[in-house]
């Protein structure tokens, strides 16, 4: 059985600066590292592989060359393989035209019955990639923000967090997980890993032209209008008086403010 | 000339970083305080392969050679300065030894244990009589029915509690002293070495150091290090290597107290000024600064030098002299900048103050470093100095 984890590179949101006017990111000096939802997704998979060593966990990736460094970074964990797809057409794609370039290489590698992921890239945030992939595979089941998952027989189950609730839920392979944070010990590649990762393996670069896609029947890309910080929050206040009082006086304001 | 490093060194970085930080930042306080040896967090990182780091993967290492080795020194004293003397003594010591000149079979037999990190080891050199002055020790080994018998008493030994494997430095022939008499072994701990008295220390105080005995201890022929009467050689181009690591954990110590100055600076004000606008402090961290960069250049560079098979001792001397000294400066700069603060024992910078002043003293003094150096360079112009 073949596992498939989607990562993403993204800039280390620790490292990135908002220029002065609030209308850029400043990248200079910012460090690009694995999303971590996606990091969470691979932690998982590795552990299904931990489970049963016939499991193949390959990380597939989508953009410019220097993304393989976290493709390195995923063999270096423990992938198998690490597939990353980048040509002059798909370090345009966004979103839609991404799922279609990720759905076509799973289908080109066969007998994948689960793709990974994070919930969403925490730089842009759209947490789209999944379901979209699921559609473009032929409407596999998606297992959405899941956690503390397991793979039973050919069902794969998880804790799905949706709002303030929580769904026990499990669907039949193949599947599409995506992944919120389970609290796990964080699982540390070992070092002689990290130095093969770089030295002696390899992560396979294909392209689209090669997956049968037509660069220009892919969906336009999303376009950023504007950027924006959000509002600066406003001050609190303290409600003055004995505690039976300030509990009245909290009432009436919710009640005003119609939250009660 | 390329100086930028490989990137697999950028993610090894990343992960040693991560196991200290998880793993030994929240217990290295506590650790101190009780002087007990963090052993949940040291399988952790045995795990992750960072008690074999420089050692070839043929023998459980990571392969990533005196460069990863100092990459892995810089960021375990960023976190626990008594870790990096663990590491240090069982890396850049004890296991160095058998790496240095042990034979094949020996390597296989006690270097690969020791570079998973399933076994720890120690490096017996110092006795009572015998430091710096390395030379004078007393420890004799002697040849019977096809063993060897060790008897002796090392001192100040880090990691000795606890170790699994020693490698020991013993007198093989009086006759000839440290020019050909002396010769160095690896002892295993269910040969019969013995743990005498445990030192209670200033600093590094979740490293464990102790006497270690051996009273007619036995062992196999076969565990001489290189060959008889050469162990005086093999334990000073080890402890060369080890000087660069000295040099290397002093780096990281002095960066974590840069990055507690300014830290600090930025948040405390005196006089209605915050301490970062005053110059006495600017100009602290601007020295600090250039030392640091300076030293790190040194590290890093002779770290390159022992990878490409140069000669490497006299920049290894300056290593652990200059990153000593620049780590002490560090912390009494902090100490300086932080005020009352610095000295409570509830804030971090009390430990690394304790920390940094082993690092002058071992692997030899800073005052021994200093005459090797110059000796070194008065020998090229015909001036020989004897001891």
């Amino acid at each position: 059985m073949r596992i498939v984890v989607c990562i993403k590179q993204i800039l280390d949101p620790d490292t990135i600066k908002i220029s002065r006017s609030q209308q850029a990111i400043d990248d200079r000096g910012a460090r690009k590292i694995m999303n971590p939802p996606d990091r969470w997704a691979l932690d998982a998979a590795l552990r299904f592989k931990e489970a049963d060593p016939s499991i193949e966990v390959i990380a597939i990736s989508v953009g410019e060359p220097q993304v393989e460094d976290v493709l390195r970074e995923a063999l270096a964990l423990g992938c198998d393989r690490a597939i990353l797809i980048s040509d002059a057409y798909v370090v345009k794609a966004r979103a839609a035209g991404l799922a279609q370039i990720v759905a076509a290489a799973i289908k080109r590698l066969r007998n994948v019955q689960l793709v990974m992921t994070g919930h969403m890239a925490m730089d842009t945030g759209s947490g789209t990639l999944g379901p979209r992939v699921a559609i473009e595979l032929g409407d596999w089941q998606v297992l959405l923000n899941a956690d503390k998952l397991s793979l039973e027989g050919n069902h794969i189950t998880g804790l799905q967090h949706a709002d303030e609730k929580y769904y026990e839920s499990s669907y039949p392979l193949p599947a599409v997980a995506t992944i919120v944070q389970t609290p796990t010990h964080p699982r540390y590649a070992h070092g002689a890993e990290i130095i093969n990762a770089y030295r002696t393996r390899n992560v396979e670069i294909w392209s689209s032209l090669a997956l049968g896609i037509d660069p220009s029947a892919l969906p336009a890309p999303t376009t950023g209008r504007q950027l924006r910080l959000p509002p600066a929050r406003q001050m609190g206040f303290m409600l003055e008086g004995t505690p039976q009082e300030a509990t009245q006086a909290l009432v009436a304001m919710l009640k005003e403010r119609r939250v009660i | 000339m390329d100086m930028t490093l490989p990137k697999e060194y950028d993610l090894l970085r990343r992960m040693i970083r991560d196991v200290m930080e998880n793993e030994f930042g929240p217990v290295a306080e506590e650790a101190d305080e009780k002087a007990e040896v963090p052993f949940d967090a040291i399988n952790v990182a045995a795990k992750a392969g960072l008690f074999g780091i420089p050692f070839p993967q043929e023998y459980g290492g990571s392969g990533a050679g005196e460069t990863g080795y100092v990459i892995l020194m810089e960021e375990i004293s960023r976190v626990d300065s008594a870790m990096a003397t663990v590491v240090g003594a069982h890396i850049g010591i004890a296991a160095m030894a058998l790496y240095v000149d042990g034979s094949h079979a020996l390597k296989e037999k006690y270097l690969t244990p020791l570079a998973q990190g399933t076994k720890i080891g120690a490096f017996c050199l110092t006795e009572p009589g015998a430091g710096s002055d390395a030379a004078a020790i007393k420890t004799r080994a002697v040849r019977t029915n096809g063993k060897w018998v060790i008897n002796g008493t090392k001192i100040y030994i880090s990691n000795g509690p606890f170790a699994d494997l020693f490698s020991v430095l013993a007198v093989t022939d009086p006759a000839l002293g440290a020019r050909g008499g002396v010769t160095a072994f690896v002892v295993e701990k269910e040969m019969g070495t013995k743990i005498g008295v445990v030192e209670k220390k200033l600093g590094i105080r979740a490293s464990a150091t102790s006497e270690v005995i051996f009273d007619e201890v036995e062992v196999p022929a076969a565990n001489v290090i290189g060959q008889e009467g050469l162990g005086f050689v093999t334990f000073m181009k080890t402890l060369d290597l080890g000087r660069v690591t000295v040099g290397a954990a002093s780096l990281g110590g002095a960066q974590k107290a840069l990055e507690m100055i300014i830290d600090y600076a930025r948040l405390a004000d005196r006089y209605g000024m915050n301490l970062a606008h005053q110059q006495q402090v600017q100009f602290m961290i601007a020295d600090l600064y250039s030392w640091i960069d300076m030293l790190r250049g040194q590290v890093y560079r002779t770290a390159w030098m022992v990878d490409n098979h140069l000669p490497f001792a006299r920049e290894a001397y300056v290593c652990k002299l200059m990153g000593s000294e620049i780590a002490s400066k560090a912390v009494s700069y902090a100490m300086e900048i932080h005020g009352a603060l610095g000295l409570s024992r509830d804030y971090p910078l009390e430990r690394a103050f304790r920390d940094a002043r082993i690092a002058e003293i071992f692997e030899g003094t800073n005052e021994i470093q200093r005459i090797i150096i110059a000796r070194d360079l008065l020998k090229e112009v015909g001036v020989h100095i004897e001891p």
